[in-house]
């Protein structure tokens, strides 16, 4: 039997126009899988439901109906207790990454409390070693720690935002539009950076863009939401 | 032979504060009715030019060299020429739309408002002027005219804009990064309405990362690296048969072309002329 790190089943959303007095559909029984390690892409226009069905997967959400499986349990069942420990295994990158860092906050002290959030018990010096092996994956300088989240640029932040999920182990990882705001060639950077982690830590991502051609050369698997018919 | 609207020669801006010198001996002409697209990476300097030709440089920077627009220099412009000029002649599409609404007035009012005080609209005829400049941008005027700026999407937001700069008689509009952050059909769509502008007769100075818009909008390009311009020419030179490793690299790196980051190497290369 093979091993999905996600697993969603048979799920449904629909939600209410505002004002109006009808439901708009954004699918019907979709299901899909992932296995540890694999990239795949979720493609479709804007308000097709494509974050919304990222925010299901992680629990953000909740589906109209249909189930949802971390490591081939449904949390939906689960009790508080496992949600919580599962948690933070099922995290998320944003298409604004400043969004995750406090602003008043360097980004070595942001990091700092990931870690520490996370085994509270670590010396300082333990927390500076795991970030520092960290951010050296992604081909970040040390002297960046440094720096406020608003002197970074924009490919910066988003491989500290990339670091700071890292920091948590993930098994699965939901990147909503990571790169639409950079160039070319930081986004050709990223998303071979991203390749690189998912395959290494075996981490399941779902990468959601609506840039066809990117997801053709990061995913095996493409999956695309059109309303009403999505299609495997 | 199109006359020349816009020279720009041996542009410099420096940072007082911080003693660096974030454009070096940039040069480039745009044509009348033509679109010239200036591409390149964040923090290669492609912003600063667009604002240096708008006169909107912030306090700490100071632009050396010659901006010429109609034979008049703009660098040296005094402030109530430039006040002639700005926003009746040249016009700037800004990058954030947000930073150019007002965030407290209804859209309608807005466009109306400057309708009004260029053109001299009278209040009773407003209506029936602006539905048609609403429905050739896809708007309703009786719906999205009604909402405020953060109830619009981005691309929205854009058009309005547009709309805003139809109403002053700019012959020659910056546009800075038209497509950010937009999907691919309202990319398009965007696209397509630059190009409506210059079969219109308007001139365009297009700031993008995106080498897409510059070859849908054609005419000159120019690609920036580090504040110097490292390659320029029609655009369909430029991208066709590139000469400059950066342009190859930047090329590649498109996701239509496979994604491949630019060497390392190469970029190292160019970052050296900066500790001379």
């Amino acid at each position: 039997m093979t091993f999905y790190c996600i697993r969603g089943e048979n799920l449904s959303k629909s939600y209410r126009v505002l004002g109006r007095n009808n439901q708009k559909q954004l699918y019907r029984d979709l299901s899909l899988a992932i296995r540890p390690g694999e990239l795949v892409g979720l493609f479709g226009q804007s308000g097709c439901g494509k974050s919304t069905l990222g925010d299901i997967l992680l629990g953000l959400k909740k589906p109209d109906r249909g189930d949802v499986f971390w490591n081939e349990i449904n949390i939906s069942q689960a009790g508080q207790k496992k949600r919580k420990e599962l948690r933070h295994f099922y995290q998320k990158i944003h298409q604004e990454p400043g969004s995750s860092f406090p602003p008043q906050q360097r980004i070595e002290d942001a990091l700092h409390d990931i870690v520490r959030l996370r085994q509270p018990d670590s010396d300082h010096d333990s927390c500076t070693n795991k970030i520092a092996s960290t951010i050296q994956e992604l081909h970040l300088e040390k002297e960046l720690l440094n720096r406020y989240p608003d002197q970074l640029s924009g490919g910066e932040i988003q491989r500290f935002a990339l670091a700071r999920v890292l920091l948590n182990n993930p098994v699965f990882l939901v990147a909503d539009e990571p790169t639409s705001r950079l160039d070319y060639s930081v986004q050709a950077k990223i998303i071979r950076l991203l390749m690189q982690i998912a395959a290494k830590n075996k981490m399941g991502v779902l990468l959601i863009s609506h840039d066809h051609a990117l997801l053709e050369v990061a995913c095996r698997r493409i999956v695309i939401l059109d309303q009403k018919h999505p299609e495997m | 032979m199109s006359a020349t609207m816009l020279r720009v020669s041996k542009l410099s801006i420096r940072s007082v504060i911080k003693r660096k010198q974030p454009v070096r001996g940039v040069s480039f002409s745009v044509q009348k009715g033509k679109a010239f697209t200036l591409v390149g990476e964040t923090g290669s300097g492609k912003t600063l030019v667009a604002q240096a030709v708008c006169g909107n440089l912030s306090g700490e920077l100071t632009a050396d060299g010659k901006i010429e627009y109609k034979g008049v220099d703009l660098v040296r412009l005094s402030r109530r020429e430039k006040r002639r000029l700005y926003g009746k002649e040249l016009f700037l599409l800004p990058q954030e739309p947000d930073s150019a609404l007002d965030p407290t007035m209804r859209v309608i009012s807005q466009v109306a408002e400057v309708f009004r005080y260029v053109r001299g609209y009278a209040v009773k005829d407003l209506h029936h002027r602006l539905a048609p400049i609403f429905s050739d941008l896809d708007l309703s005027l009786s719906e999205a005219g009604r909402l405020y700026p953060c109830q619009l999407s981005g691309g929205m937001k854009q058009r309005i804009l547009l709309a805003i700069s139809l109403a002053v008689p700019a012959g020659f509009i910056v546009v800075d990064e038209p497509t950010k952050g937009l999907d691919k059909l309202s990319r398009t769509s965007a696209v397509h309405r630059l190009s409506n502008l210059l079969e219109k007769g308007k001139t365009l100075l297009c700031i993008t990362h995106d080498l897409g818009v510059a070859r849908e909008l054609g005419g000159h390009m120019a690609v920036m690296y580090d504040g110097c311009i490292v390659e320029s020419g029609s655009v369909n030179h430029v991208l066709n048969s590139p000469r400059h490793p950066y342009t190859r690299g930047l090329i590649g790196a498109a996701p239509e072309n496979g994604m491949i980051p630019i060497d390392e190497e190469v970029l190292a290369a160019m970052k050296q002329p900066e500790k001379k």
